[in-house]
């Protein structure tokens, strides 16, 4: 669990510091005083990066050239303290006891995290690609040949583009393209299962957890769609090839992989209700680490999921909520009575935060 | 900068076009060339000089050479048969300071990066094709860094060895976990590849 977190100049939070006693943690204050943030934070120091923003630069607080992140995670006695570091101009640091990482890819996945927050409906109304960085955030926590692997078909996969678009102009070099589909094809086929096998192994729990969320009979599912379903990856850029050179890119692959999210087996855009749509992101994210042969207890880090839920709704998800097995719980709520009141009224013992940082 | 002279002014600009050597540095180092004998400062010029106008590039491995071949090509007591493949001269320097290698070298220049704008017909790479038809049962040892350059580099050479239908016996310096490193601490992605290429035991009494 996380014990301790200091925080400077990150985003609104000037300077500040928190120790915890206890699992779960309740943030109140005020909108725009910093409660995401808070989360953010901690979700930083788990995965190396915002859960909001792809630029570090910007989490700086404003002012300032850099933020510095100090969190303590204590499991069994052993106390862990990674620490990050982002000045402007410089490559960000994140260190472990003291000692930085030469990748940070090392990081990933020795503290497991989920983040749930309102703006998760990305996750189905916006593109693939939130989809994908969905399916790439979560499996690299459990899986750390994946993320080697990813890295490893992006690195391929734009110098086959870059071939590609010179092609176009002045003739491909084949026995170059062949070299690079030697590397581009077994890192394919790994990312496939991976991402196969998780859908798979995370379908169980949804369902499960969707059907307490909403007492509705209507089963969700997810269809994982990649060129890959139909061919293995040698034979499928084997064929393909032609149109990617009279295309000057790559055009099937991994890279286009989607979900597709379904509520008895119909396309979850086309009949779901938007609560429908809430539950089952609850659910999937709750069932991210279900069945995950290592049994990681991730942290849990949830932003507002009360909004617009009335008490007896809120009383249901928090109970669903705690059935599972987290490796701690904070929770972010404008309303301080509501969520207190909950708590209590489930015998939680909980720390509470206050935030009053000025917007 | 505002200096008394131009002529000092221009050796100033020089000295600081030179990687990792600033305007300051440049004129600390100017004002120490100064208070040196001429004849010191004569003898650098013209060491300088004879950088450009006495050496060149060995004909056949591409290494820095005073004739047509270089000191390795010419050595005697080499294996001639033996090539390692390398990308470039550091990378020759660095593993002829192990004093391990007998063999003779080729350096290809760099390695092959589309996004980079390089492909085969900038690298020394026909010129190693050519070397190997008049050898007895060549040897090939790629010495490429083990990333996605090196690794295309190394299948693509792999290839026209192929097509030009050689007999040539092809390896590659091996990859894992450094000496006198602790598996403890050696990332999971090596540790996992070295499990996977391991070597049969031997002992050093047995070899």
């Amino acid at each position: 669990m996380l014990t301790r977190l200091q925080l400077l100049h990150y985003r609104n939070h000037q300077s500040a510091g928190y120790s915890f006693d206890n699992q779960t943690v309740l943030i109140n204050g005020p909108n725009g005083s910093g409660k995401t943030n808070l989360l953010d934070a901690i979700y930083f120091c788990c995965m190396c990066r915002s859960y909001f923003l792809r630029q570090d630069q910007l989490l700086v607080q404003h002012g300032h050239d850099f933020f510095r992140l100090d969190a303590s995670f204590d499991n069994q006695g052993q106390t862990d303290e990674v620490s990050v570091k982002v000045v402007s101009g410089r490559k960000k640091e994140v260190l472990l006891n003291g000692v930085a990482y030469e990748k940070l890819a090392d990081h990933i996945g020795q503290f497991p995290v989920i983040m749930i927050t309102p703006d998760d409906t990305r996750l189905i109304q916006q593109y693939a690609d939130e989809r994908r960085r969905f399916l790439d955030l979560t499996i690299s926590q459990v899986d750390r040949e994946y993320l080697f692997d990813l890295q490893q078909y992006q690195k391929v996969l734009a110098q086959r583009n870059a071939l590609l678009k010179q092609a176009w102009q002045r003739g491909a070099d084949k026995e170059v393209l062949d070299s690079l589909d030697k590397q581009l094809w077994p890192a394919a086929g790994r990312i496939w299962q991976a991402r196969r096998n998780f859908t798979e192994r995370i379908v169980p729990g949804i369902q499960a957890i969707y059907a307490r969320l909403s007492g509705n009979r209507e089963v969700p599912g997810i269809d994982y769609q990649s060129d890959l379903n139909h061919a293995d990856a040698a034979e499928l850029h084997a064929r393909t090839r032609q149109e990617d050179l009279a295309a000057g890119r790559t055009q099937a692959g991994v890279h286009r992989d989607d979900l597709l999210f379904t509520l008895d087996g119909e396309p979850l855009k086309q009949v779901a209700s938007q609560g429908q749509i809430k539950s089952l992101l609850i659910a999937l994210k709750l069932a991210a680490f279900h069945g995950d042969p290592d049994g990681r207890k991730p942290l849990l880090l949830l932003d507002d999921i009360f909004e617009k839920l009335d008490r007896k709704r809120m009383e249901a998800l928090f109970s669903v909520i705690s059935e599972g097995s987290w490796g701690g719980m904070f929770l972010t709520d404008a309303d301080s009575s509501r969520s207190q009141d909950i708590l209590r009224n489930q015998q939680v013992l909980f720390d509470r935060v206050v935030t009053n940082n000025p917007d | 900068m505002k200096l008394p002279s131009r002529i000092m002014e221009d050796a100033v600009t020089e000295f600081s076009r030179l990687p990792g050597i600033g305007k300051k540095t440049a004129l600390r180092l100017v004002l120490h060339l100064m208070q040196e004998d001429a004849s010191r400062v004569g003898q650098m010029a013209e060491s300088l000089q004879r950088l450009k106008t006495e050496l060149r590039y060995c004909k056949r491995c591409f290494n820095i050479a005073e004739d047509d071949l270089c000191s390795i090509c010419m050595g005697r007591n080499r294996q001639h048969q033996m090539i390692c493949v390398v990308e470039s001269l550091r990378d020759l320097l660095a593993i002829e300071n192990t004093q391990q290698y007998q063999g003779v070298y080729h350096i290809l220049g760099g390695v092959i990066s589309p996004v980079e704008g390089v492909g085969p017909e900038q690298l020394h790479i026909t010129e190693l094709i050519d070397r190997l038809p008049g050898l007895e049962s060549p040897e090939l040892i790629l010495a490429l860094n083990p990333d996605i350059e090196g690794d295309t580099t190394a299948f693509y050479i792999h290839a026209q060895i192929k097509k030009a239908g050689l007999d040539v016996r092809i390896t590659s310096i091996a990859r894992g976990i450094s000496f006198g490193g602790e598996l403890e601490y050696t990332d999971e992605i090596t540790l996992a590849r070295s499990l996977a290429a391991r070597m049969p035991y031997q002992r050093n009494s047995d070899s």
